[in-house]
């Protein structure tokens, strides 16, 4: 187990390595930091010179490639060719603020998954499983940034018209209410709940199906037939052996997804303007500021991996039938 | 001097923008009225808010800064009144002098009563070592101007004395205009690069910075300001963040929001601007429009470009693109529209839609339509290759209007849209595009020899950092350029770049569109005073807020 | 992963047979299984017993039916469209639906949006099907390959796979759309970067647990090329899984699209696809709802109807559901970006 967990972090260094060149060059061929100075009036070509040498931009793509990689190699972050400060603030409270949000939408989609999974696969091809068969498709073919729009326009818009309010019962952007000093509990959460909704939503479609799928298909196992006929009362059997095995799936399918989160909430935070990772990664791609997107890229991949392979371990951990060599 | 074509176009505006207040809403929503209190707390919202506080290096380059810290922070040393005209800031006592043309030499008077908060004097080290600044600090955003200083002679401390090295015209953009001055005796080294990140710790302006974060920026009344007529009627004003427009306009509409923004005007934004919201447009100093590449045909061809000047509705396009915040279609061929003396309606102004007249200059230059209906010549049909930013929602709309227009006169467009990196970075530079649709922005002081002469072509000489991206090649206008870049007399600098323009419109360097609307927006039961005064200004809507008050 | 379009599949630990898999891995041929339930090759053929099972999930037909309707519309928008998708009139901006003749409203320079919606159907629908087939070709390929030459090929085949689903999709869609640009093609080329990889790994299954077998034996002592095998013995059994997945890749491809218009770099304008008309839309969202809801819809309601057929001809592909049966499976494909 151990040789298989090490043998892959070490092929994820190389993997990171080629990823970052690619994603290097193509920021850097589709756009700079100068861009936004050009278009000013009052700077003259001597100027955007200097601006492009004080950033080394004037230096060769590989060489700009090769300095970073020194300084990241050393733990040395830079500072953002755009923003002028240090990165790794601005990535530490970015990662936070996405974490907040994806934690906050996993778990509660893992509850109420796990839940709906489970009563659909005990009352299989009931009104509530195919209701919730009908439910777990929409929230996977809807596409996720339509529904964070229409919750937008929901709750901005049509319940404001339709009740005559003054303001919106919850708020539709940001992480916290403008203006607000220090840390506001109340008003924190009510900024989370529509962005963790339409990410929760489309995770408890995922976790309820596979919730349902290793239900089903432990409570018409052997084992199960066994404890039965031991004479254990439904209830017991169920949830004592069942549910516990029929978990592993999906604990690991939420162990992989919380690796994904940390890059994978993009459209959501810009739709709700979430001063996350995902808002982060686009003004840098926007402006090219290659010393945000490559660290940026690496703590991703590196968090996809790393999390993957804790599942793939979680996984061979829970369930004695697998074994890695 | 002001032309009567600009005055009318100001009344025009705030017409319209009465007109569409009223269209909005039952009450009269246009001018505040009624007594302010004395006193008060504000909270307004801002849009872009700046990484750092420091006015001299790029950081706070395309940010608020500007418009919410510094104008109310630092001195100027010349400023803009409401209609963009030079006046002398409230550091300086009276109009500074030419004192001399050769060499030329400009000399600050400044006013004796002019103190930084804490009791210093503003004197002329502050001009000389504000210069220094610009030149010797790390990241400065710009040295233009500040290069082609001589010496400043600070011997009597009330008047800095300001040689250059050659006739510089543009003068009044240095120290003032949207510039600031710096406290000498605040800074050990001329190199501010590392300082006023987080903070900016004095003032020479009619507010204090009092706290600066993530969060929120609070102004509060400076007592040591001298200048009478802007000491603030409001105690404290509290600057916020607000992400993108709809937050905006979420905050001004509810009630214990936001009381002023001045937000991006787009399309559909008066509708929900209603009573007890009031708001103004105004004509902004971000011009867009369509400018051609001289170096490529079709467009080579002035019959060409003249053809297509004629072959569109450029009211229609305003109309249709901004609705009720339409800040009118752009006439001046400059660079500071509706805004300072500079821009002459004539330019442009008499230009309609004629399609028989775009005709008649195709086939006056050897074009002819082909049987499909499309303009043709040497068996090439016209087909203009377009490029502007993708994803930008205001200028695609454009190009489908445009290609609605002409189409059945039959002149074709091949759109191609990119990246604004991808355009700006490398097509540009490359003059690798038929057509750009983009904007420029434009400065209070006209001076345009950066867009249009033609050495600052984007070669090799230049590293292609030249910004004449029409690749305009005209030697005649070469030198009025830098004539008017001399003329250090406002008449004979207006005269020049009239005939600039003339000159502009008669080769159709490029096709001017609209301006950018400015719009203010304000709760009339909170905010009492001359709101929208500063709205089509260069320094922001924010910039006479000492003059805003509470409502009583 | 929670973003639109981009369907992740679980890496593959070493599952125990059990969880419902595609059909194909680790499941009997499906001749044992015809065999033994006293149908012969002859009686029926493989692909006449699908469709038949297909036949008997209702959802899965209706929504067949509707994305043939939908297809149909669009593709024959030229001729049943009620205006000209270019048709502008500035005097009719943001008409409400019912208002001014226009049946689904219009837009911000008075384009009508039912045409639009035909219109830009046609180029959507396009997207998806090309994402399939280029991802499905180099997919197949890349699995094929791999599962039959084994040992290093595999290994690298396999690294590379793994690598490319290291990258949070979004990110290579964002940065390849930057480098190569908005046309439909650009686009297409684009989205099967990141659609490829799970074909490959299904297709690689197959061929590995396969390639073993007697009757691959058999073929080799009869002389057959190696190519002759994987086209002609192994790729048909492959065939099942690939279908299924090629379904749910359709449906990822058009998210996928419209997740880029929605970052300003999807398919740019003039061409109309669903997802720049849901972008676009999105500053006019408070006085023209119906812009940004009508759009997203249509979406809604391809991707629904799809993801219907693929669990469909999942269950009818799969040899060991009887024809008997009337479950509807879990999707163990689920979609999640």
């Amino acid at each position: 187990m151990l040789r298989y967990v090490i043998r892959r972090l070490l092929i994820a260094i190389p993997i990171l390595l080629f990823l970052s060149i690619i994603v290097f060059m193509a920021a850097r061929a589709s756009s700079s930091p100068e861009a936004a100075i050009r278009l000013n009036p009052r700077v003259s070509a001597a100027d955007i010179e200097r601006y492009r040498a004080n950033l080394g931009l004037d230096k060769s793509n590989a060489e700009q490639y090769a300095i970073w990689l020194g300084n990241f190699a050393q733990g040395d972050l830079g500072d953002s060719l755009v923003k002028n400060r240090p990165v790794w603030p601005l990535l530490k409270s970015a990662i936070g603020n996405t974490l907040v949000l994806g934690l906050a939408g996993i778990s509660v989609a893992l509850l109420i998954g796990i839940a709906i999974g489970t009563l659909s696969a005990i009352r299989q091809y009931s009104w509530f499983d195919n209701m919730a068969t009908g439910g777990a498709f929409l929230g996977l073919s809807m596409p996720q940034f339509w529904f964070a729009l229409i919750l937008q326009l929901l709750f901005g818009v049509w319940l404001i018209d339709w009740l005559n309010l003054n303001r919106s019962i919850l708020p539709i952007s940001g992480m916290k209410s403008p203006g607000t000093q220090g840390f506001d509990v109340v008003d924190r959460v009510r900024h989370l709940v529509l962005p963790a909704t339409v990410l929760a939503v489309q995770l408890i479609a995922v976790y309820s199906r596979y919730m349902r799928a290793s239900m089903l298909e432990v409570l018409h196992s052997d084992y199960l037939r066994t404890a039965r006929a031991k004479g254990l009362r439904e209830s017991r059997v169920i949830i004592r052996h069942g549910v516990r095995t029929a978990l592993i799936p999906v604990t690991t399918q939420a162990a992989i997804d919380l690796g994904l989160i940390v890059g994978g909430l993009i459209i959501t935070e810009q739709i709700f303007q979430w001063p996350g990772m995902g808002v982060l990664f686009l003004d840098a791609m926007a402006s090219g500021d290659y010393q945000i997107i490559l660290p940026w890229l690496m703590i991703t991949s590196a968090s996809v991996i790393l999390l993957n392979l804790a599942a793939d371990v979680l996984y061979a951990f829970l369930d004695p039938r697998i074994r890695y060599d | 001097m002001r032309s009567p074509h600009r005055r009318r176009l100001v009344a025009l505006l705030m017409l319209l923008g009465l007109v569409a207040a009223a269209c909005g809403s039952d009450d009269d929503g246009g001018v505040s009225g009624g007594p302010a209190a004395e006193g008060g707390n504000a909270v307004f919202g801002a849009e872009q808010w700046p990484e750092c506080l420091n006015a001299i290096t790029s950081c706070f380059n395309a940010s608020w800064a500007s418009w919410s810290i510094f104008q109310h922070v630092l001195p100027q040393a010349m400023t803009l009144d409401k209609d963009s005209n030079y006046v002398p800031g409230a550091m300086l006592d009276g109009e500074p002098e030419i004192t001399s043309e050769d060499p030329f030499t400009v000399t600050f008077n400044i006013d004796p009563d002019a103190v930084w908060d804490d009791g210093t004097a503003i004197t002329s080290a502050d001009i000389e070592f504000t210069w220094r600044a610009h030149l010797e600090t790390e990241g400065a955003i710009t040295t233009t101007g500040y290069d082609v200083i001589d010496t400043i002679d600070t011997s009597d401390p009330k008047a800095a004395v300001v040689t250059f090295t050659e006739i510089y015209a543009p003068w009044r953009d240095l120290f003032g205009g949207i510039d600031y001055v710096l406290p000498a005796h605040l800074f050990e080294s001329a190199n501010v690069a590392a300082e006023m990140n987080d903070m900016i710790a004095f003032s020479g302006g009619p507010w204090v910075l009092q706290s600066w974060s993530d969060t929120e920026a609070v102004l509060v009344r400076n007592a040591a300001y001298w200048d009478e007529d802007r000491i603030p009627v409001l105690d404290q004003v509290t600057f916020i963040p607000l992400e993108d427009t709809d937050t905006e306009l979420s905050s001004l509409q509810s009630p214990d929001g936001v009381s002023a923004i001045f937000p991006q005007a787009s399309p559909g934004i008066e509708q929900r601007l209603n009573d007890p919201i009031a708001f103004e447009v105004g004509a902004g100093a971000v011009l867009e429009g369509l400018w051609p590449n001289h170096s490529e045909p079709p467009l080579d061809e002035k019959a060409v470009r003249e053809a297509l000047l004629y072959a569109i509705d450029r009211p229609a396009i305003a109309e249709a693109v901004f609705g009720g915040i339409n800040p009118g279609t752009l006439d001046c061929a400059g660079w500071a529209p509706a805004i300072g003396p500079w821009c002459d309606e004539s330019d442009f102004g008499d230009v309609e839609q004629d399609l028989d007249l775009a005709a008649e200059l195709l086939t006056d230059a050897g074009w002819a339509l082909n049987g499909a209906g499309n303009w043709e010549k040497d068996g090439t049909e016209l087909v203009i290759t377009w490029n502007t930013v993708a994803g930008n929602v205001r200028r695609e709309t454009v190009q489908e209007i445009v290609q609605e227009q002409v189409r059945e006169f039959g002149i074709q467009f091949d759109i191609q849209n990119y990246d604004a990196g991808e355009l700006f970075q490398n097509r540009l530079p490359e003059l690798n595009f038929g057509m750009g649709l983009y904007a420029q922005v434009g400065t209070p002081d006209p001076s345009v020899t950066a867009i249009y002469k033609s050495d600052q072509i984007p070669s090799e000489e230049n590293s292609k950092a030249g910004q004449n991206f029409t690749a305009y090649p005209n030697a005649d206008l070469d030198a009025i350029l830098d004539a008017s870049d001399r003329a250090a007399d406002l008449d004979e600098r207006l005269d020049l770049i009239n005939q600039v323009g003339d000159i502009i419109r008669e080769d159709v360097v490029w096709i001017p569109l609209y301006p950018l609307p400015n719009v203010t927006a304000w709760r009339t039961d909170v905010l009492t005073g001359p709101i929208p005064d500063f709205v089509s200004s260069p320094l922001g809507g924010f910039a006479n807020m000492y003059d805003w008050g509470l409502v009583a | 992963m929670t973003e639109p379009g981009l369907v992740y599949r679980p890496p593959e630990p070493p599952r125990p047979p059990g969880p419902p898999g595609p059909p194909g891995i680790g499941t009997p041929d499906s001749d044992d299984v015809l065999a033994a339930e006293g149908i012969s090759l002859e009686a029926v053929g493989q692909w006449r017993l699908a469709w038949m099972k297909f036949l008997r999930h209702r959802v899965a037909v209706v929504s067949l039916v509707i994305l043939v309707l939908l297809g149909l519309a669009c593709a024959l928008a030229p001729w049943i469209a009620p205006r000209d998708p270019a048709a502008q009139d500035l005097s009719n901006q943001f008409a409400k639906p019912g208002e001014a003749g226009f049946i689904l409203g219009s837009d911000s320079i008075g384009r009508d949006l039912l045409t639009r919606l035909m219109y830009g159907g046609r180029v959507s629908l396009a997207v998806g099907l090309g994402v399939a087939v280029l991802a499905g070709t180099a997919g197949t390929l890349v699995g094929a390959i791999a599962g039959f030459y084994g040992k290093w090929v595999d290994a690298t085949l396999m690294r590379v796979t793994d690598t490319f689903l290291a990258l949070p999709a979004l990110v290579v869609l964002i940065v390849a759309a930057k480098v190569l640009g908005g046309s439909v093609l650009d686009i297409v080329l684009v989205v099967s970067l990141v659609s490829w990889m799970p074909i490959a790994r299904i297709v690689r299954g197959v061929f590995l647990s396969l390639r073993e077998k007697e009757f691959v034996d058999a073929a080799r002592t009869l002389g057959a090329s190696n190519g002759r095998i994987i086209f002609r013995h192994l790729l048909p059994n492959a065939l099942g899984p690939i279908i299924v997945n090629l379904t749910l890749t359709v449906a990822a491809a058009i998210l996928a699209e419209s997740a880029l218009s929605f970052l300003g770099l999807g398919v740019q304008p003039p061409t109309a696809t669903w997802g720049n008309m849901l972008a676009r839309s999105k500053s006019y969202m408070q006085i023209a709802s119906h812009l940004v809801w009508l759009p997203g819809l249509m979406i809604l309601i391809t991707v629904l109807c799809v993801n219907f057929v693929g669990d469909g001809l999942r269950d009818a592909l799969d040899p060991t559901q009887k024809l008997g049966a009337r479950k509807v499976r879990a999707p163990k494909k689920s979609l999640a970006p």
